[in-house]
């Protein structure tokens, strides 16, 4: 190989790797979080229903739980909610959805619940505790909880009712995800 | 009595004072770790410098963990528990982070290199030395190859600089020829091309040829070593200007303290460490301490440790502000940070008589140190003239010959005592960083917070231990049963990540009662 021609190879590498790094870097989402939790036992809480009851995530080991952060604000959340209800509706005994409202007010999420006909149990985080527990950074995201208490699978964005059913059935087997899922979803405040 | 009232008075306003001033301590370790966490929320900024909701309820968490007793690496690591290294704004140096603090200045060193060597060849090319000794084979070489260009037989085609040169050459005949150049110029300008050819080729032969002829390359080596070393004194000294530069702009800049505050200033614009807007900012020690002790009388404590802190920012060593502080923290049960600050203040005034009165009466009150209070006071009481408050010291005094001695003691109760063992072939996978965790909780709670924890580094089994008020995790709660023992082998050390395979086990005896003995708990 003749030195000018090493030259031009040499040239080609260096840009070569450069573009790759630029492409790299431009693929990827700088504000998407990859979650430590999935696979991991999920972190306990005591969350406080509209209803006024208290309901503690220990209590419901021994069923498939579906967490569900929202907001009233939050598009996406809208989106879903109709599926969410309809798939909670279809499920039996052992399944749990609950849906966590956070940084929001008590009236906009009553009347977000009143308005998608919502009759799965709902409570607020009102100081951010649940969220930062779970790594929340957008919502909805939907955490699936298997009933040995592991996450298996986490959503972030509206999720798609076939997903909902083939991850709890996952969930109840306690089968974990290899990747998260993601959809369109809202970085909260 | 009067000794008694006094006291009294005394803890009551010191009080107020010391959460004030506790509360400042606090705020400034959550920011000092919340500035190390990422906004979740907001693009590169820091959850301390965010005014976004969630940067806001995280900045409480922190608050929350610091006042539970947690240290700021428990609290980074749960925070990387939950959103992962990407939440640190530092990315920790190992693994493929590594090159995120290498690669800069691989970057950096690579550029600088091929600056020189550019440089180098640049200079190299533009330099002509009419008396530059010139090798007449390859000056004869050049005159032939320019008048007749293409290759030679036995020879390498010339490369494109020799044919641009040969070609400058031809044109320089036919310039001369149409009178547009003088003879003078066409054999200065001749001459430099040929010798530019002639470098040219010895090149080639020098890149191709083992061996160079001896005295030419010698001396062109030590012209080009000289040229380096000039190069590199000047890459050296554009470094460290940009060095400087940059630790002098990194010293000048700082967080805004006030709205009226710039982010610069310091020892560029002589504002001092408190910023511009701040009380104190641009105050002298001496019109400080004259503002703290003012507010101290008038019981304004949060003006008051905001005057001593300006002085303390001044110098630190100041007797009279370490003294005023150390009676401050020491009414609200900071005892080793008050006695802290009066030792630097007795350091440099071994006879302040505040220093004494204050260190004397908090080694007596706090019963620790029976024959330091007494030396402190006498000290004191030599100094002060006659009257009542010379009296009261030696009442004290009097008191202190009257007490019996006293040594601090751990929180009263029960105890739990027993002993951990690990089957052997476990020990052998701990690791240097093992940490055993004994772990007591309310019997029958299942998971949650623990209610008190023991916790051994690098232990050697079988381990005995005892779990008592002492080791409860939130101060004031009651050591008292009945409850549930475990315990559990962490191999790295660090309670919030939990590795599969680690050993773990509970009593078998469980639940128990506080006062239990011979526990023995049995890993797996």
């Amino acid at each position: 190989m003749s030195a000018a021609a090493r030259r031009v190879l040499l040239t080609l590498m260096g840009v070569g790797a450069l573009v790759i790094l630029l492409g790299y870097g431009f693929y990827q989402d700088p504000r998407y979080i990859p979650s430590p939790l999935v696979g991991s036992t999920a972190p306990d809480f005591a969350l406080e229903l509209f209803n006024g009851k208290t309901v503690r995530l220990p209590e419901l080991r021994g069923k498939t739980v579906m967490l569900d952060f929202w907001a009233s604000w939050c598009l996406p959340c809208r989106a879903e909610a109709r599926d969410l209800e309809a798939a909670w509706k279809r499920q039996g005994d052992d399944v749990v959805f609950l849906g966590i409202n956070i940084q929001d007010k008590k009236a906009d999420a009553l009347e977000f619940i009143d308005e998608f006909g919502i009759t799965f149990p709902n409570g607020r985080d009102p100081d951010g505790a649940v969220s930062v527990d779970y790594g929340v950074w957008g919502i909805p995201e939907a955490f699936f909880i298997s009933p040995a208490g592991r996450i298996t699978y986490k959503h972030i964005g509206a999720i798609p009712p076939a997903v909902i059913e083939a991850k709890i059935r996952e969930a109840r087997r306690d089968l974990v995800s290899t990747g998260s899922g993601r959809g369109e979803h809202q970085a909260i405040r | 009595m009067k000794v008694r009232v006094s006291t009294a008075i005394w803890a009551l306003i010191l009080t107020l004072g010391l959460n004030v001033y506790a509360d400042q301590a606090l705020e400034d370790r959550v920011r000092a770790i919340a500035s190390e966490l990422r906004c979740v929320v907001c693009q590169n900024l820091s959850v301390a410098d965010s005014p976004a909701e969630m940067a806001v309820q995280m900045r409480g968490i922190v608050r929350e963990q610091l006042e539970a007793g947690k240290t700021p690496d428990e609290i980074r690591s749960y925070f990387v528990s939950k959103y992962g290294e990407w939440v640190l704004l530092a990315p920790p140096a190992h693994g493929f982070n590594l090159t995120v603090w290498i690669l800069p200045f691989a970057v950096l060193l690579g550029g600088l290199g091929f600056a020189l060597w550019y440089l180098r060849r640049w200079s190299g090319r533009r330099r002509d030395d009419p008396d530059e000794p010139v090798d007449p084979e390859l000056l004869a070489r050049v005159r032939a190859e320019a008048g007749e260009p293409g290759a030679k037989p036995g020879q390498p085609p010339p490369d494109e600089e020799q044919l641009r040169l040969y070609q400058d050459l031809r044109e320089l005949d036919f310039d001369r020829e149409a009178g547009k150049l003088s003879e003078a110029d066409h054999q200065a300008l001749k001459g430099r091309y040929e010798r530019q050819a002639v470098r040219r080729l010895a090149e080639i032969r020098a890149s191709t040829a083992p061996s160079p002829e001896p005295a030419m390359t010698q001396k062109t080596d030590a012209k080009g070593g000289r040229r380096g070393w000039v190069l590199a004194a000047w890459a050296v000294v554009l470094l460290a200007g940009g060095v400087t530069l940059g630790v002098l702009l990194g010293q000048s800049l700082r967080p805004r303290t006030s709205t009226e505050d710039s982010i610069t200033g310091d020892f560029l614009t002589g504002t001092g460490p408190g910023g511009i807007g701040r009380p104190g900012a641009s105050e002298t020690p001496a019109a400080a301490l004259r503002r703290g002790q003012e507010a101290f009388q008038r019981k304004d404590f949060k003006g008051a440790i905001d005057a001593f802190r300006a002085v303390l920012d001044q110098d630190p060593g100041h007797p009279l502000a370490n003294a005023y502080m150390g009676m401050i923290l020491a009414q609200a049960g900071h005892t080793d940070a008050a006695l802290n600050a009066l030792d630097r203040a007795l350091s440099r005034t071994p006879t302040l008589p505040l220093a004494l009165w204050a260190k004397g009466m908090i080694l007596f009150q706090e019963g620790r140190d029976m024959a330091g209070a007494r030396e402190h006071l006498q000290r004191l009481e030599q100094l002060l003239p006659a009257g009542e408050q010379r009296d009261s010291v030696r009442d004290i005094i009097a008191r202190i010959g009257q007490a019996p001695s006293e040594q601090p003691k751990a929180p009263a109760g029960p105890i739990i005592e027993g002993t951990v063992e690990l089957p052997p072939g476990h020990a052998a996978k701990a690791g240097p960083r093992a940490t055993l965790y004994i772990i007591a909780r309310a019997a029958g709670a299942g998971g949650g917070p623990p209610l008190a924890v023991k916790r051994i580094a690098a232990p050697t089994f079988p381990v005995s231990f005892s779990l008592g008020p002492a080791d409860v995790m939130m101060p004031g709660m009651a050591f008292e049963g009945p409850l549930d023992l475990s315990a559990r082998l962490d191999r790295d050390g660090d309670p919030l990540t939990r590795e599969p395979g680690e050993p773990a086990g509970a009593y078998g005896g469980n639940p128990v009662k506080p006062g239990a003995r011979d526990v023995a708990i049995r890993l797996k």
